[in-house]
């Protein structure tokens, strides 16, 4: 009797920890960037968001874009008060980086006072969270 | 006519020594040293004619005689800084899409006097901007950028022509 009642504690003990464990295993980092904007006076700056947290953001605002052509990429991001900074590119090299934003991805753009990009940069995190409707 | 036959006989005998002179065998270093030291005390020759050469002319020349590939290799590769090609204007804009930068300038210059775009006049924009030629559609953006960089321009709605 008091052997089988230790194989019922054991069992139970052991299933408990299989569940932390799978607890554990779903948890990971997890997060997501905001929309930020710092920009000068002359509209030089940079920005920077991802696309999930963006989406999923309580406010109206925020916002982070790319259009891409066959000449050129036009990216921005807006911040949850509004404000803006875009840049425009022909360069072939930031075009390709800036064909490679997705769903999930985030993105910080350097621009310029001439609004011109300086560089884009796609950033692909396994904390973030595909991005939901 | 004796004069002449004095000359071409003072041309054949130089002609002549300057073929045994080329089919000597190059001097040891020693008999080197010994031409030297005995023109060293011999009095210097007369002064001899001698063409003189542009570099510059030459190279130019060659390459004019080789064509365009030789002279990119010779002299354009050599100096490192090859001129700048003239930039390809395209072709020139359609008097629709003329007409359709004097609407987005219209349109711009408008809005940026406001300080607004309202969704209507982004949509107006954005139309005008695809009827653009390249050119002029990169530049009314990069504009439009700009100005709403520098918190000169509010789009309402988040609605960009762009």
């Amino acid at each position: 009797m008091k052997s089988h009642l230790g194989k019922r504690v054991i069992a139970t003990a052991t299933a408990g920890i299989v569940l932390l464990g799978a607890t554990a295993a779903l948890a990971g980092l997890k997060g997501g960037w905001p929309a930020y904007v710092y920009k000068s006076a002359d509209g030089s700056g940079y920005a920077f968001g991802s696309m999930a947290a963006i989406r999923g953001s309580g406010d109206s605002y925020q916002d982070i874009r790319c259009t891409i052509t066959w000449a050129s990429a036009n990216c921005s991001v807006t911040d949850s008060t509004g404000k803006y900074l875009g840049c425009q590119t022909t360069d072939p090299i930031m075009m390709a980086a800036a064909r490679t934003f997705g769903t999930d991805s985030g993105m910080q753009i350097n621009v310029n006072a001439s609004g011109t990009c300086t560089g884009i940069y796609i950033y692909n995190f396994s904390a973030w969270a595909p991005k939901a409707p | 006519m004796r004069f002449a036959a004095f000359v071409l006989a003072v041309a054949a005998v130089s002609f002549y020594l300057g073929l045994q002179t080329g089919r000597s065998s190059p001097p040891t270093p020693n008999k080197r040293v010994n031409v030297d030291a005995a023109q060293a005390s011999t009095p210097a020759p007369p002064p001899v004619c001698a063409v003189s050469i542009d570099p510059a002319v030459l190279r130019a020349e060659i390459a004019r005689a080789l064509g365009p590939a030789a002279a990119l290799a010779s002299n354009q590769v050599a100096e490192q800084a090859p001129a700048p090609a003239p930039a390809d204007p395209g072709p020139a804009p359609s008097p629709e899409q003329v007409a359709a930068y004097d609407r987005g300038q219209t349109l711009f210059e408008r809005v940026l006097r406001q300080g607004t775009m309202s969704i209507a006049e982004s949509r107006e924009l954005r139309a005008a901007l695809v009827n653009m030629d390249e050119t002029s559609r990169l530049e009314t953006t990069r504009r439009l950028i700009q100005s709403m960089n520098q918190d000169k321009l509010k789009v309402e709605a988040h609605e960009l022509p762009f």
